[in-house]
């Protein structure tokens, strides 16, 4: 809750850029010990993963878990008072669990019931809710204060952790995390590449992409004015947030 | 008139005719993205090329349709005023390397992928921003905004922004960081080493 009041200073200028990181020291270590790990855990088991997985059994497992997720999205659309959203997303649930045998096919993006992105951190966000300094979480990587809170609030919405023991929640979930770090590795290994400093590269990407879901790019495609229009003049650009 | 006046008239004629075509364009915003992807598309598409021309295709492409100069500019903001001319000229080109580099890369991993233009709205600047998504077969669509500006009556790429995520504001968190560290000899040397460029003499 302290970090909560760390929040608060952080200018309206330069949204898209701006820094925010007064725990940067802390957070490169915690940073470097999430790429070590990377490095020489989670990709080498999702290569392999990737190498015996055919891309179908890859798909089908990410779909599963997508549709699982049910409750966090439809839960979080209605806190967001998105009605509508609320009742698409509770009939892709229903059509993926049945026609798409238990989720593991998506046939109801084909039926014009398209895939969301919404969690607890978003659902903060739009209440007004600051994010906060840049915090880098172990294990789970950028994140900040409000979204930190959201993936608990998130874990209480996960009703399969009810629903099944430890013993299978915990494998489960490790499946999970190597299938999509198995699925995002071409993307990650070209992010990787085209930056000059990963971990200023994650911080500002995460942040520009946080502020997007909130203003729901993919729904309403206004994800671009959460870009400040400054930041496109030649002549007098602004210098960026500097808080260390 | 003399043969060699008219010839050089005939010249300057067809000159004149020809940089009118090249820049005749004065396309609208979205048929400037729609084109490029569509040129891009048929090019990833194309089975009969090598991947090193397929790659050269593409960046011949990107090349005509994006504004390297400003994008070079807003990338570095302020601290383009703290360049000499000499390392403006060298950023601009191992930066534009650099976005081919990394980019380019994925020319062979082309899956299927289509483009649909979504619509378009003009900013505040008179840029105008169009919107696109690149449809997967598999996985979800990407959304791509691309933000033009106009220049010699050409409109061309000025940012572009995948799911939200600006390539100007990105770059410029990076680049800002960097030259507050190491100063713009750092910056030039980081993007030696990634475009693997030998130093200048």
């Amino acid at each position: 809750m302290l970090l909560l009041v760390l929040a608060i200073p952080c200018g309206a200028r330069g949204a898209s850029t701006e820094t925010n990181d007064p725990l940067q020291s802390l957070n490169r270590k915690t940073y470097a010990f999430n790429e070590g790990l990377d490095k020489y855990i989670l990709r080498p088991v999702a290569r392999g993963w990737d190498f015996v997985a055919p891309d179908i059994v890859e798909d089908s497992l990410r779909n599963f878990d997508d549709n699982i997720r049910f409750p966090i999205i439809a839960v979080n659309d209605i806190l967001q008072w998105k009605w509508r959203a609320a009742t698409e997303q509770t009939g892709r649930f229903v059509v993926n669990t049945t026609v798409g045998i238990l989720g593991f096919r998506d046939v109801a993006a084909g039926w014009g019931l398209a895939k969301q992105n919404e969690d607890s951190g978003q659902t903060f966000g739009k209440w007004g809710i600051p994010a906060g300094p840049y915090l880098v979480l172990p294990l789970f990587g950028p994140s900040n204060p409000r979204d930190a809170i959201g993936l608990l609030a998130d874990g209480a919405l996960s009703i399969y952790w009810l629903a099944a023991p430890l013993y299978v929640t915990l494998p489960y979930r490790t499946v999970d995390v190597v299938n999509r770090r198995a699925l995002a590795d071409e993307d990650i290994e070209s992010a990787r590449k085209a930056a000059l400093d990963f971990y200023v590269f994650m911080r500002n990407a995460y942040r520009q992409r946080r502020n997007a879901l909130i203003r729901d790019v993919a729904e309403t495609g206004t994800g671009a004015a959460a870009i400040d229009d400054n930041l496109y003049d030649v002549d007098d650009p602004y210098e960026l947030d500097d808080e260390e | 008139m003399n043969s060699m006046m008219k010839n050089s008239l005939t010249g300057l004629f067809c000159g004149a005719l020809l940089a009118a075509q090249v820049s005749a364009s004065g396309a609208p915003p979205r048929e400037v993205v729609d084109t490029m992807a569509g040129q891009v598309l048929a090019t990833l598409r194309d089975t009969s090329l090598e991947s090193a021309a397929r790659r050269a295709k593409v960046e011949e492409i990107i090349y005509a349709h994006v504004d390297f100069d400003t994008l070079s500019r807003l990338v570095m903001a302020r601290n383009w005023r703290r360049l000499s001319a000499a390392q403006q000229k060298e950023f601009e080109g191992l930066f534009k390397r650099h976005l081919s580099d990394t980019y380019g890369e994925n020319v062979d991993n082309y899956r299927n992928e289509s483009v649909a233009i979504l619509s378009e709205r003009t900013e505040k600047r008179g840029d105008v921003t169009v919107k696109s998504k690149v449809v997967r077969t598999g996985s979800d669509d990407i959304l791509i905004d691309y933000r033009l500006r106009k220049r010699n009556h050409d409109w061309r790429i000025i940012d572009v922004v995948i799911e939200g995520v600006s390539l100007v504001a990105n770059f410029r968190a990076q680049f800002q960081d960097i030259m507050s560290n190491g100063g713009a000899d750092r910056l030039l040397e980081l993007l030696r080493e990634k475009t693997l460029a030998p130093p200048p003499e």
